[in-house]
């Protein structure tokens, strides 16, 4: 999983920058699936899935559209997906980027990790294995 | 002739070196005042003037006042920088 | 791939008189041509801006001019530029913002807004992607910018970025400034034309992307780019430990630090004052401009003192300058307010820090009584100068001559204090004394906005004088060095990057950049982006010279052509202004009058 480390963050949202490019070859910040949020005058905080074990948004989803892939990561299935957020509100990290129309997973950039590798402040950091 | 002078590192070596005058005794030429910064605090003065460092004595770059053939007084202050720009 | 990848490709006019506004391409030529930011300003500015108007007058045009390399992976690509006719100088005005707000007005897939006349009643601009709404702001007039700001991302959604006024630039305050996200676009009075045009605020939230050319060459050279930047012992090192004042130690060294209104000499605390009192007494978090691996800014807190409790986003080595030594202060707390307060009025706190010193010479020359003020202003006392900047900010008493520039005050205090109002063109000098680094001079004498750091920063080069060549009291050389960092620093405010950028990143580097994002084979070498430099300098000097701007002006305040600093390595020095300007018209192509000749002008097509 990726681990958040606020007191290193500096809100550049490079991490932003990267995972847009990474994902759809532009630059796309609202599409990220990484995102900062300002809280003014001090650093505020990154939301991002950060595909932890505990998983509280799976059992939260009212239509079961949380599933696990073939490498173990959460992710959305959006046709069933109705944009209701409970999974947001039961994510213990905080709150999940979103599109507008639906909450937005991580994919670790298929193993890549461009947002904990491209951090000039090194508060992304890759901990762990990939979840079992 | 030996002159007791003040050495201050500038911004990047200021915590690792010290924040505070350094009182250094040497011979009073500016070679000789390089040599003996760079024994007492091993930084490498000499190579980092030739790739980004400067060095002003009482305010003005050392390069010039070589050329001008200076010496070192009793309490000259010297102070030791990178390359920065401006804020 | 869109048609200009690292644009968004529209034009946005708005006209505020008739509240319609008009959306159109991106013509090539501009692109080619100019580049962006200060270039595309410079163009539409040139074209379209009725010679001679009055600045607060509905015929002003204010541009927010986006650039390339802003809102992109670029490292420190964050910055955008506002351009008009300054009401302050009555010429050229550019002026850049870092923070977020760039990046944002790009994702409403404009490249530049034009804002011509003026509406009846006060209003807000509303900026989507493509789209554009006028909204009353009857009820953020007379707010400060934190509370109007927070007013509207409350309505609108906090996700939004404001460009805003506070009470100084409704009121027209000559020195006031436009805010963003608790950056600036300081100097020269943007606050008042916005004001002028009885406009509040431009909020903005967008949703457009922005192509990229040459997608793994890109990666590739920013890889480079980040790892120049985090090894540089300046914007790697000593910038993100001690912000923008890295350099304050230096420069106080070298007696380039002006202090008591250029008078030099010394004042109480002034020792113990530097960047690491800074550090210590203030700093609390590091704060990063979009896309930026430097992090200068810092979230300051005052914790102890008479201003205990006090908060703000820096202080930047201007303000440490100019709410310290410039009014001989040592307090750090006030200096924190008083930035504090330039952010919550929305005003240029260079020229504010400059103007309460300005007074305070003419106070302790007893030009200005305690009567008159209605308190004593000495320098060192740091509560008249907080006093000073909330009547600026509110347009009274004092504030009211002195919110006006100090070349306007000078003309009332009489008394000869024109000899020592410290301006060039009417726009207050920030904190660098030519006389310790008299190419900074010549960077004054010849700066397209008046006296101006950013144009032009010869100091560290001549006071460090690597392999002394460079002396800095004396004229060699410095006409080239000048001219050539003018014309480069156009082309980093045309593409959206920091200046700080430069001290880590060379010509070659931002070339393969800027080549990588557009592909546009205009920008495929420095030496072709160099021209377009040089295209911008001469275009702006047109524009100048159409309002008014003679040799005569490219000069310097009395006190630093004929007074001396008494002490310090700066001892003794007057700047040898003429023997520079004849040299620097010579390398720029322009006549003895500072006029460019017709032969440069054809060479960079401006004939």
């Amino acid at each position: 999983m990726i681990k958040y480390i606020r007191k290193n963050c500096t809100g550049c949202h490079i991490c932003e920058v990267i995972c847009s490019m990474e994902h759809f070859g532009k630059i796309d910040t609202k599409s990220a699936l990484i995102s900062y949020r300002d809280d003014w005058p001090q650093i505020g905080t990154v939301e991002f899935c950060r595909q932890c074990p505990k998983r509280s948004c799976m059992g939260a989803c009212p239509e079961d559209a949380l599933y696990l892939t073939s490498e173990n990561l959460v992710a959305l299935d959006k046709e069933k997906c109705i944009y209701c957020l409970a999974c947001s509100d039961a994510c213990p990290f905080g709150s999940l980027p979103t599109d507008g129309k639906n909450p937005l997973y991580c994919d670790t950039c298929s193993g890549l990790y461009q947002c904990v590798k491209w951090c000039p402040a090194k508060a992304l950091k890759k901990v762990g294995e990939k979840n079992v | 002739m030996k002159v007791s002078i003040k050495v201050r590192y500038f911004v990047t070596e200021d915590e690792t070196i010290g924040n505070e005058d350094l009182i250094i005794e040497t011979e009073n030429t500016l070679p000789d005042a390089i040599k003996t910064i760079e024994k007492v605090t091993g930084f490498p003065l000499s190579y980092k003037l030739n790739r980004g460092y400067g060095m002003l004595v009482n305010g003005r770059s050392y390069y010039l006042l070589q050329k001008e053939g200076f010496t070192l007084s009793e309490g000259d202050k010297v102070v030791i920088l990178p390359k920065l720009g401006g804020g | 791939m869109s048609k200009y990848p690292g644009y968004a490709g529209y034009i946005l006019t708005i006209d505020l008189t008739t509240k319609s506004h008009q959306i159109s391409e991106l013509p090539r030529e501009l692109v080619d041509n100019y580049l962006g930011g200060k270039g595309f300003a410079a163009k539409i500015l040139y074209d379209q801006l009725p010679l001679g108007c009055d600045p607060l007058s509905p015929d002003n045009i204010l541009i927010l001019a986006g650039a390339p390399l802003t809102g992109t992976l670029a490292p420190t690509g964050c910055r955008t530029i506002l351009a008009t006719k300054s009401p302050l100088t009555g010429i050229w005005l550019d002026s850049n913002c870092g923070g977020t707000f760039g990046p944002e007005l790009k994702s409403t897939g404009f490249d530049l807004v034009v804002i011509k006349g003026r509406a009846d009643h006060p209003v807000m601009i509303v900026l989507n992607y493509h789209s554009v709404e006028i909204v009353d702001a009857a009820e953020l007039w007379g707010l400060d910018t934190f509370s109007a700001s927070d007013r509207i991302k409350e309505q609108f959604g906090d996700d939004y970025n404001v460009a805003i006024i506070g009470p100084a630039g409704e009121k027209q305050v000559l020195m006031s400034a436009v805010q963003a996200e608790a950056r600036s676009f300081g100097r020269g009075g943007s606050g008042a034309v916005f004001g002028s045009k009885n406009l509040k605020a431009i909020a903005v939230r967008g949703t457009g992307s922005v192509e990229i050319a040459d997608y793994a060459e890109f990666i590739k050279e920013n890889q480079e780019a980040y790892n120049e930047i985090v090894i540089n012992p300046d914007t790697g090192g000593a910038r993100p430990k001690y912000g923008t004042s890295s350099i304050y130690s230096f420069i106080k060294e070298a007696g380039v630090l002006p202090i008591k209104n250029f008078q030099g000499g010394d004042y109480e605390g002034n020792d113990q004052t530097d960047e690491r009192r800074l550090k210590k007494e203030l700093f609390e978090q590091d704060r990063a401009c979009f896309a930026c691996p430097i992090a200068c800014s810092k979230y300051s807190k005052v914790k102890a003192g008479p201003y205990e409790g006090k908060y703000v986003e820096g202080p930047e080595f201007e303000n440490f300058w100019s709410f310290g030594a410039q009014c001989g202060n040592s307090e750090l707390g006030s200096i924190a307010y008083a930035e504090y307060l330039c952010d919550y009025y929305g005003i240029d706190a260079i020229s504010a820090g400059n103007a309460v010193g300005f007074v305070m010479e003419c106070f302790e020359k007893g030009i200005i009584s305690e009567d008159e003020l209605g308190f004593k202003a000495g320098f060192g006392n740091h509560e008249a100068l907080i006093k000073i900047i909330q009547l600026i900010g509110e347009d009274k008493d004092i504030g009211r001559i002195i919110g006006q520039g100090v070349k306007r005050a000078a003309e009332h205090f009489g008394h000869e204090s024109s000899n020592f109002a410290m301006h060039v063109k009417g726009l207050e000098l920030p904190a660098y004394d030519p006389r310790g680094s008299v190419g900074m001079g010549l960077a004054y004498a010849t700066s397209d906005r008046g006296a101006c750091h950013l144009r032009a920063w010869p100091v560290g080069a001549e006071v460090l004088s690597h392999h002394g060549r460079l002396d800095p009291r004396e004229v060699e050389f410095k006409a080239e060095l000048v001219k050539t960092d003018q014309d480069w620093f156009n082309i980093i405010n045309s593409l959206g990057l920091c200046l700080f950028s430069i001290f880590a990143l060379g010509h070659n580097q931002i070339t393969d950049l800027t080549h990588a994002l557009t592909g546009r084979d205009s920008f495929s070498s420095a030496k072709k982006l160099l021209v377009i430099g040089e295209r911008i300098s001469n275009l702006v000097r047109l524009f100048n010279i159409r309002e008014g701007i003679t040799t005569a002006d490219d000069t310097l305040p009395r006190r630093l052509l004929k007074e001396t600093l008494p002490s310090g390595p700066s001892k003794g020095v007057t700047v040898p202004l003429k023997e520079m300007l004849e040299e620097y018209y010579l390398v720029r192509g322009w006549d003895e009058k500072g006029v460019p000749k017709n032969t440069k002008l054809e060479q960079l097509g401006l004939k």
